[in-house]
């Protein structure tokens, strides 16, 4: 391994100077930032009294979320905001009580209400884990115990799990799972974190794009510059060149990762504040039945990221060793990007489950509502922990595919 | 020290590119001649270990060519010489020192050291893609030689050089093939009679010809033109 680290060094350095892999890059992050916070640059908010632009009602929102956060959301909670709503629903000719429209259409007073006294996110995460479903819905939020509405909770998140068809011994997991979540539970205001896992599916869809720019020339480059014949002639021309090659991709593709997901976390968290990274992830991601907080969510969506990163990465530089060609590698790796976007129907089973392990589908904040089970001697594996393993096991694969791949690679005519 | 190339040949699906060759080189310039075609450019692909031969081994003191310290003792310029546009002169040596096994001081030395030698010194500085394709070929040639190698292996290596450089190159590959094995393959016939001690012509994957300068004759390129017939007309004298 005898100069590696200068190797190492001269491989990154022919990653990195990919002009076209920069411009993605730089433009990707950028819209992603502006995407993240279009809401207050771009929204406007008009109502019969006043008009609000996005940055005031943001910033009313912000302040009324920050002023209640870390408060156990129990019956005195649910008083102090339906008083609070009473109270500017009188003073405005607001009935909260009336919650959706005549003809069903959208709500209404109750909403109005929510939005000028800065509790739009607490209402509108309280109608989603609830279940607009459920019968009586609208007295749980009008005029429903604590109790009440952790039961229409936790009966709601059966519903799905019926609906998806999940079977007794996994929703038992689950259950198990969501009822050692603490009660009541903490509220926090977290709209940093809702903002990020809005746009985590855009970041993804940037790296690979990014990682695919960047990595399909690793090997197929010397093919085309003709300079394979030097590199394999030399000392350190197979196995040492090989796995600085190789560490060289997945430092690429975890740094790119890290960085694009970093940044899309850093805006919102900027924008919108950082606040309720200690509190229960059913914060930010409603009607999720883990017994994690905000802050474990988003770091087990970033490592998951980064792990299908090298994946990734991995496979576009067994392609681009196979077909020496940088064309080839962008048209396969853009044919299993579009393929990705399609999913198998549960009835596959197994398979269905499997497929859902992709990358790109699997990385969404979705993920932390999927319910489907691995079954494993001893146990369950939920699809978090199967998508580490398998994204492994997979790199390992393709790591030692092209290692092996390259020890044989000759050069033949051009 | 000695090259030993036993049975060597190469197949490809419908053609012999070099027919069970036998060799045995001591240190010295051997020139390689042949026509376009003739199996020069596999023949040394395999000598340097970047091809497998289908039949047949190739041995450097009893190192087998795919061996690592085979190619630790290696130089090489291929004929279609490839380069990193964005690398300077200078960092592109150091990145094939680095693939040499030379140490990072020695490199360093070594590279100031062949800069001058190729007369880029004032240029290493600069990105590749700016070069000419004499400066280029230049760059190729100290990289080649940049671990002082026992297998010296140089595949057209005087093409795009100028008459100046091209006798430069010459006097630099007669020094190195006092100790060290230096294989040269060319169309350019006065290269190889300049410098060459021993001659080897390539005809359909066989040597027709192996022998010295004075077994040629004194004229070698009306001894090639004989071997090949008159038609050739890349031999040029002075190309």
């Amino acid at each position: 391994m005898k100069n590696f680290g200068i190797i190492f060094g001269a491989e990154l350095k022919k990653i990195l100077s990919k002009k076209a892999m920069w411009a993605t890059l730089i433009a990707g992050i950028l819209l992603i930032g502006t995407v993240e916070v279009s809401d207050l640059f771009f929204e406007h908010y008009d109502y019969p009294d006043i008009s609000m632009s996005g940055v005031e009602y943001e910033q009313l929102q912000r302040e009324k979320g920050e002023a209640i956060t870390g408060d156990a959301m129990d019956d005195a909670f649910y008083e102090r905001f339906r008083n609070e709503m009473k109270e500017f629903g009188n003073e405005h000719q607001q009935d909260i009580e009336k919650i959706v429209d005549t003809d069903g259409s959208g709500y209404t007073d109750l909403w109005f209400c929510a939005e000028r006294t800065g509790n739009q996110w607490l209402l509108s995460k309280e109608l989603r884990a609830i279940g607009t479903e459920t019968e009586g819905y609208e007295k749980l939020i009008t005029g429903g115990t604590a109790a009440q509405i952790e039961k229409a909770k936790r009966e709601e998140l059966i519903y799905r799990m019926n609906a998806e068809g999940i079977g007794d011994s996994e929703q038992a997991y689950w259950i198990g799972r969501y009822d050692s979540i603490e009660k009541p539970f903490i509220y926090s205001y977290s709209q940093g974190y809702i903002t990020f896992y809005e746009c985590i599916f855009v970041m993804i869809w940037l790296v690979f794009l990014v990682m695919v720019i960047g990595l399909s020339g690793v090997f197929a480059d010397e093919n085309t510059c003709r300079t394979d014949a030097l590199i394999l002639s030399s000392r350190n021309g197979r196995r040492v060149t090989c796995l600085a090659k190789l560490t060289a991709g997945i430092t690429f593709s975890a740094a790119a990762m890290l960085v694009v997901t970093g940044t899309g976390l850093l805006i919102p968290l900027l924008a919108y504040g950082a606040g309720g990274w200690n509190t229960p992830v059913q914060n930010v991601l409603v009607g999720s039945p883990y017994d994690i907080t905000v802050g474990r969510a988003v770091i087990i969506t970033i490592l998951i990221a980064v792990l299908a990163a090298v994946v990734c990465g991995l496979f576009t530089m067994l392609l681009s060793l196979l077909f020496k060609n940088t064309l080839p590698v962008m048209a396969v790796q853009t044919a299993l990007l579009l393929l990705s976007i399609f999913s198998l129907p549960d009835k596959f089973g197994i398979l269905s489950q499997i497929w859902g392990l992709k990358p790109m589908y699997f990385l969404k904040s979705e993920v932390f509502n999927e319910y489907r089970l691995f079954p494993v001697p001893g146990g369950y594996l939920n699809c978090l922990q199967m998508a580490a393993i398998a994204y492994i096991l997979l790199s390992a694969v393709f790591f030692f595919l092209v290692l092996r791949r390259y020890g044989k690679y000759q050069i033949l005519g051009r | 020290m000695e090259l030993v190339l036993e049975g060597v040949s190469k197949q490809y699906s419908n053609k012999t590119a070099v027919d069970r060759l036998s060799l045995r080189l001591k240190p010295g310039v051997t020139g390689l001649l042949g026509e376009n075609g003739a199996g020069k450019t596999t023949l040394m692909r395999m000598i340097c270990g970047i091809m497998k031969p289908s039949e047949g081994t190739i041995t450097l003191d009893g190192l087998d060519a795919s061996d690592e310290m085979y190619r630790d003792a290696l130089g090489y310029l291929p004929q279609d010489f490839g380069y990193y546009p964005n690398f300077t002169g200078r960092s592109f040596l150091m990145y094939m020192a680095a693939l040499k096994g030379l140490e990072k001081s020695a490199a360093e030395r070594r590279c100031d050291e062949l800069l001058k030698i190729v007369g880029l010194e004032q240029t290493a500085g600069k990105k590749i893609k700016t070069y000419s394709g004499g400066m280029k070929q230049r760059l190729g040639i100290a990289q080649a030689v940049l671990n002082d190698p026992k297998l010296l292996i140089l595949d057209e290596p005087t093409a795009g050089l100028d008459p100046k450089e091209r006798v430069r190159f010459r006097n630099l590959i007669s020094e190195l093939g006092r100790e060290s094995i230096v294989v040269l393959s060319t169309h350019i016939v006065s290269d190889v009679e300049h410098i060459a001690d021993r001659i080897l012509m390539m005809k359909d994957g066989h040597f027709v010809f192996d022998g010295t300068l004075d077994e040629a004759g004194t004229d070698l390129e009306a001894f090639y033109l004989r071997c090949f017939g008159e038609g050739m007309q890349e031999t040029g004298r002075g190309k």
